[in-house]
């Protein structure tokens, strides 16, 4: 820690926690190598997945696998589109900030992680949320037709 | 190294309001890992009597076949139980008191939570995919046999 006694006695930062230290730095790089990995690896093999599906599909009917294929990809987009966006946008922009002294890429970076974090956070408790619904107007309508 | 400002409010916000949904994901993630793995064991002891029944075979012979697949689904639960873990403390790790600002220790300590977060899951991605293509074999075998 770099914190410092103050004249009035309070705990205070230090001068070096105005500035972004080489191990912070050096963390932060660490995060963004292996998000990179993750998310362009997880990327590719989904492009992969979309294409394997077509060659697999083209014997059934040509027509109907790219349609599937094709609203898959718009409904992923659509769906997941916007976090992973911000959260690429996160990956290039921080490390930019790091290492060209931009402090103005570095807190674009950071600003991006939170909204991708929030998005995705809150999808999912959606998701979920109308998974439930969905199996309590499952049990209801069970419910009823029984009685 | 940098010339980057950590005491701007605009990073602070922005690492709090990220701290908040993280550690929100991070509960998330322990609750589907207790459901997968519950829905796993469940599913399978199902499938397993099926299968057994068609076969005209007892349900345990059904059981047995399937039981290494359980091994699968705990790892599963394991990996989201993981990444919850990571994910709540890299949000712990940005949670401050009002008036308490940003320091060079929390954003490391936070963002060595957050790498070890995509380290891990890639690791485990690639052991669950190696793990389920042997059991599948495995099945395969059992089934031919």
């Amino acid at each position: 820690m770099n914190d410092e006694i103050l004249d009035d006695g309070m705990l205070g930062l230090g001068r070096s926690d105005e500035e972004l230290s080489p191990g912070a730095a050096e963390a932060i790089l660490r995060a963004v190598k292996w998000g990179k990995i993750y998310v362009y690896g997880f990327l590719g093999l989904y492009g992969l997945q979309l294409f394997g599906s077509l060659i697999s599909g083209a014997g059934v009917g040509l027509g109907e696998t790219l349609l599937a294929v094709i609203s898959l990809t718009v409904f992923s987009v659509l769906l997941f589109g916007y976090p992973v966006y911000k959260f690429i946008n996160f990956l290039n922009s921080t490390p930019k900030g790091i290492r060209t002294y931009d402090h103005a890429a570095f807190v674009k970076g950071i600003v991006d992680l939170k909204s991708s974090m929030r998005y995705v956070a809150i999808l999912i408790f959606v998701l979920l949320g109308a998974y439930v619904g969905i199996l309590l107007l499952a049990l209801l309508v069970g419910g009823i037709s029984s009685l | 190294m940098a010339a980057v400002n950590i005491s701007d409010p605009a990073i602070h916000r922005a690492l709090s309001e990220a701290a908040k949904w993280s550690k929100r994901l991070g509960i998330l993630n322990y609750v589907l890992g207790g459901l997968t793995a519950f829905a796993t064991l469940g599913a399978l002891v199902m499938l397993g009597s099926i299968s057994a029944a068609a076969l005209g075979l007892p349900n345990e012979v059904g059981i047995e076949v399937l039981a290494p697949f359980i091994l699968l689904g705990i790892a599963v639960a394991g990996l989201y139980i993981y990444i919850g873990h990571k994910l709540h403390r890299f949000g712990q790790s940005f949670t401050m008191a009002s008036g308490e600002r940003l320091t060079n220790a929390r954003l490391e300590l936070g963002f060595e939570h957050f790498g070890s977060l995509f380290k891990f899951a890639i690791i485990a991605t690639v052991v669950l995919t190696i793990l389920s293509i042997g059991l599948s074999l495995y099945l395969l075998a059992s089934v031919l046999a």
